[in-house]
């Protein structure tokens, strides 16, 4: 592949995908997933995780000592931050357009990421944004 | 009494690493599993996991809750290490003895060993909260220890040292962060607004 923190990162995100897919399945949050059908998701989501933790550590040498190029644990930990960030955005936005027609406009009191069981993350996030141009648009004109 | 534990430790590395060496696949199995990454990543994931993965609200903060803690111990303990190697040296079991290592050199103190505090950190809060997490987390620094001491780069007192530093450290976390209770649920319910809880 690559060079090792690249590689560290491309697979990080990979795994983050996937293991947002499996917990995206434990918590009904039907709006984030990719396949509709649960099965056949944690299936993708377990071909993720295999897929990226293969390609890491059978494709080169992974035990490198952090003097000579490898990754000492602060530098893991930013990475495996900035993997989070990634996959999260990526999952929003992959579920967002997959799901993109299927959005339930009914009242709902969930918060936070149940909201994810009836909306897409893109549907939230817009409304979000429109609601606060509203409200600054009307404290302005006040 | 230290020359005596020493020579134990010796020993114990001895007989661990007499099952190495006869089969490849093992040997590489082993390396994988002492590497800087798979169980790390792993552990990593798992919490991911443990943040978002369940159904019913109640449940989920209470998991987020502990997420928040171990985060906490994990970083306190690592801070920890950090000064106790400033006073602490302990050279590795390769400089001492003469013990095969099937992985690279680290140039670190062997006491405590990192990872593997790193890893127990995280397990204390789960165990209070979420005991199939936190047992998982358990078996992960067991058997990363055992890998390390196998591949000749820690003693097993470096191992013991490590989980009982890590478990003193994210207890006091714990039974501090507990008093806390409702400024956490604060912070997990402003994650909720930007839908990351």
């Amino acid at each position: 592949m690559l060079n090792l923190p690249i590689d560290y990162y491309i697979c990080c995100t990979l795994s983050v995908m996937g293991v947002l897919q499996i917990a995206s399945n434990d918590a009904n949050l039907d709006k984030f997933r990719f396949v509709r059908n649960q099965s056949l998701n944690t299936i993708l989501a377990s071909s993720l995780l295999l897929t990226s933790f293969t390609l890491f550590f059978f494709t080169a040498e992974r035990n490198i000592n952090d003097v000579h190029g490898g990754l000492d644990g602060n530098q893991q930990m930013v990475l495996f931050i900035c993997s989070f960030v990634t996959g999260f955005i990526a999952n929003a936005v992959i579920s967002s357009f997959i799901n993109r027609s299927t959005n339930d406009h009914s009242n709902v009191d969930n918060i936070g990421i149940e909201l994810l069981r009836q909306r897409t993350y893109w549907h939230i996030f817009r409304g979000r944004v429109i609601h606060c141009l509203k409200f600054l648009k009307t404290t302005i004109t006040r | 009494m230290l020359e005596i534990l020493e020579n134990y430790d010796y020993e114990i590395i001895v007989i661990l690493q007499s099952v190495l060496g006869y089969n490849s696949s093992l040997d590489k199995a082993v390396t994988l599993f002492a590497s800087d990454y798979l169980i790390p990543v792993s552990v990593g994931l798992l919490i991911i996991y443990s943040w978002f993965g369940t159904e019913e609200r109640s449940v989920r903060l209470k998991h987020q809750l502990a997420t928040m803690t171990a985060v906490v111990s994990l970083a306190m303990t690592n801070l920890s290490i950090l000064i106790l190697n400033n006073f602490l040296f302990r050279p590795r079991p390769y400089d001492s003895y003469e013990v095969e290592v099937f992985f690279y050199l680290p140039t670190d103190s062997s006491f405590p060993a990192n990872s593997v505090a790193s890893i127990f950190a995280l397990t204390v809060p789960f165990l209070f909260s979420r005991i199939p997490i936190g047992l998982t987390l358990v078996c992960c620094s067991i058997v990363l220890g055992i890998a390390r001491v196998l591949v000749g780069v820690h003693y097993p007192t470096d191992i013991l040292g490590a989980i009982l530093l890590a478990a003193a450290i994210s207890s006091v976390i714990t039974v501090i962060f507990s008093n806390y209770r409702t400024k956490l649920e604060k912070m997990v319910y402003f994650a909720q607004r930007i839908l990351l809880a």
